[in-house]
């Protein structure tokens, strides 16, 4: 464990020293410029636009949209005292929102599918996850809100810096986490090679009693940590709606919204967790009952799932770095 | 199985190299966009636009602009709104791809600008005239107001987003549909589309 730690601190450091590099997101009401003519050559539609994917897609977002302009009139409701329901409506709309926002483009479902993916784990480990990925998203919202004073006008002129440290912190400390996960794997691999015996039961192997336990206790660890870092960075539905909230005098209205936001997430993070959990325990069961194959197969998957979520680490890192290019 | 969907995983974050980077979740703000083709004659001479924000961007507006916190904009209010928060939309041709003949038109400017605190959000009101003046019956005009960024979704207004004003001309009507033709942000969003048709063809 000692050498992930270091890993993520020499991550961060380098984080820190790459963050100044990085410019925020342009709102075009209040400057940028739009993309050159160049750059932009006549458009095709990309294969991404059709099919079902982008059909999925794009009904998420319609969705969300509705979700969160409706969330949006009942803040200003409950603002105004007009409406009693007004509350429960919108905690219900945030609800939706937190389903449908993680289902949306995120890392944060991927980073917990490939972790279940690659890892054996009860079925309530899915649902710790997403709860942990909530619990964490809701201090998260409400402390950048209260404590790093972001305020509406550095919301304005589009993403405030602080919202990008976070995020480019939350996706360096996946990557590296990643990274952590491969070494184990290449460690298991060894430590399996010297053991004859052949346990039949997949991925906790070989070890003796204490050992087994020292692996469980690390899982949960290696959970936890994913969890955490994964809830990290929070939507801007969530920080938007802390801002409304603060800016209207209706606080604890807006910390219940943004906890509906985080229900809604670990619902829905949960579900993908515990189907991958189901989807490798039927995937080891079909493989083979004979334990040498099996135990390729997942040792085959705990390198598959490092690789990926060191990927989508990585991938959101350089993307959130660049999301400015694309901004304009 | 479960080798299949991480290897599909990663494919489709690898092929949709795009969808990371709304980890930054584009759109930020919304825009619901009313449209006037104002008429001089038979002949479209300007296009008055009016653009309710969301609730959040309006509050975040309020904020920022509302200097004396009467809940409502003053002319010097407004005055700074547009030099702060609309002046450079100019270099965005106001958002506003108007075709005539198949010409996309360049604005000189936008009229009449005014910015208004309304049920909790902000409702901005502007005239964009056209260099000139445009035959609908005999040339064909269509009308997409979208953000190339796609930091802004600009939608229509939901019960009546196109309106006439002085057409002496033979009647409009329009159609809405979704440009497939010109798609934005990497070709993942089709911006709607305003097709308007007047007299008989």
């Amino acid at each position: 464990m000692r050498s992930g730690r270091a890993l993520i601190v020499a991550v961060l450091v380098a984080l820190a020293v790459v963050l100044f590099a990085a410019p925020a997101a342009a709102n075009p009401l209040t400057g940028g410029k739009p993309p050159a003519e160049a750059a932009s050559p006549p458009a095709a539609a990309s294969p991404a636009a059709s099919g079902w994917y982008a059909e999925f897609w794009r009904l998420v977002r319609n969705l969300q949209r509705e979700a969160s302009r409706q969330i949006g009139r009942h803040m200003y409701a409950i603002a105004k005292g007009e409406s009693p329901t007004a509350l429960l409506v919108g905690m219900g709309l945030a609800f939706l929102y937190g389903v449908l926002h993680t289902l949306g483009p995120g890392h944060g479902k991927m980073v917990v599918a490939s972790y279940f993916l690659a890892h054996d784990a009860r079925i309530g480990r899915g649902l710790m996850m997403g709860l942990k990925i909530a619990v964490t998203h809701v201090i998260s919202a409400v402390a950048l809100v209260w404590l790093a004073d972001i305020t509406f006008r550095k919301m304005l002129g589009g993403s405030p810096a602080e919202v990008r440290w976070v995020q480019l912190a939350s996706y360096a400390s996946i990557a590296a986490i990643g990274v952590w996960m491969f070494y184990r794997a290449v460690r298991r691999s060894f430590a399996g090679a010297g053991d004859g015996h052949g346990h039949d039961s997949c991925a906790h192997d070989h070890a003796p009693a204490h050992g087994h336990e020292h692996n469980a206790k690390q899982a949960r660890r290696q959970q936890s940590l994913l969890a955490v870092t994964a809830g990290l960075a929070p939507c801007t539905g969530a920080l938007l709606i802390m801002l409304y909230a603060l800016a209207n005098g209706i606080v604890l209205s807006g910390i219940l919204l943004v906890a509906c936001i985080s229900a809604g997430m670990a619902l829905a993070v949960a579900a993908i967790g515990i189907f991958c959990i189901l989807a490798r325990q039927a995937a080891l069961a079909a493989v083979t009952r004979d334990s040498r194959p099996r135990r390729w197969f997942a040792s085959g998957l705990e390198y598959l799932g490092a690789v990926a979520i060191t990927g989508i680490g990585a991938l959101f890192f350089v993307a959130t770095m660049q999301g400015t290019v694309v901004a304009g | 199985m479960g080798r299949g969907r991480f290897t599909a995983a990663l494919i489709l974050s690898l092929f949709f190299g795009v969808l990371p980077r709304s980890g930054v979740a584009h759109p930020h703000v919304w825009i619901s966009n009313v449209a006037t083709f104002v008429f001089e004659g038979d002949k479209i001479v300007a296009l008055r636009l009016e653009w309710t924000f969301d609730e959040f961007y309006g509050a975040m507006m309020g904020e920022e602009f509302d200097a004396n916190r009467d809940r409502r904009f003053d002319a010097a209010e407004i005055a700074t709104i547009h030099d702060k928060a609309f002046a450079n939309l100019k270099s965005f041709n106001y958002f506003t791809v108007f075709r005539a003949g198949g010409q996309t038109v360049k604005f000189e400017g936008a009229e009449n600008f005014s910015a208004e605190i309304v049920k909790g959000t902000v409702v901005y009101r502007f005239t964009l005239p056209l260099p000139a003046p445009v035959d609908p019956a005999t040339e064909k005009v269509s009308l997409s107001v979208h953000d190339p960024t796609y930091y802004i979704e600009v939608v229509l207004d939901r019960v009546d987003p196109v309106r006439y004003e002085g057409n002496k001309g033979p009647p409009c009507h329009f159609a809405i549909s979704e440009d497939k033709e010109n798609p934005i942000w990497f070709g993942m969003v089709f911006p709607l589309h305003v097709a308007l048709t007047c007299g008989g063809s």
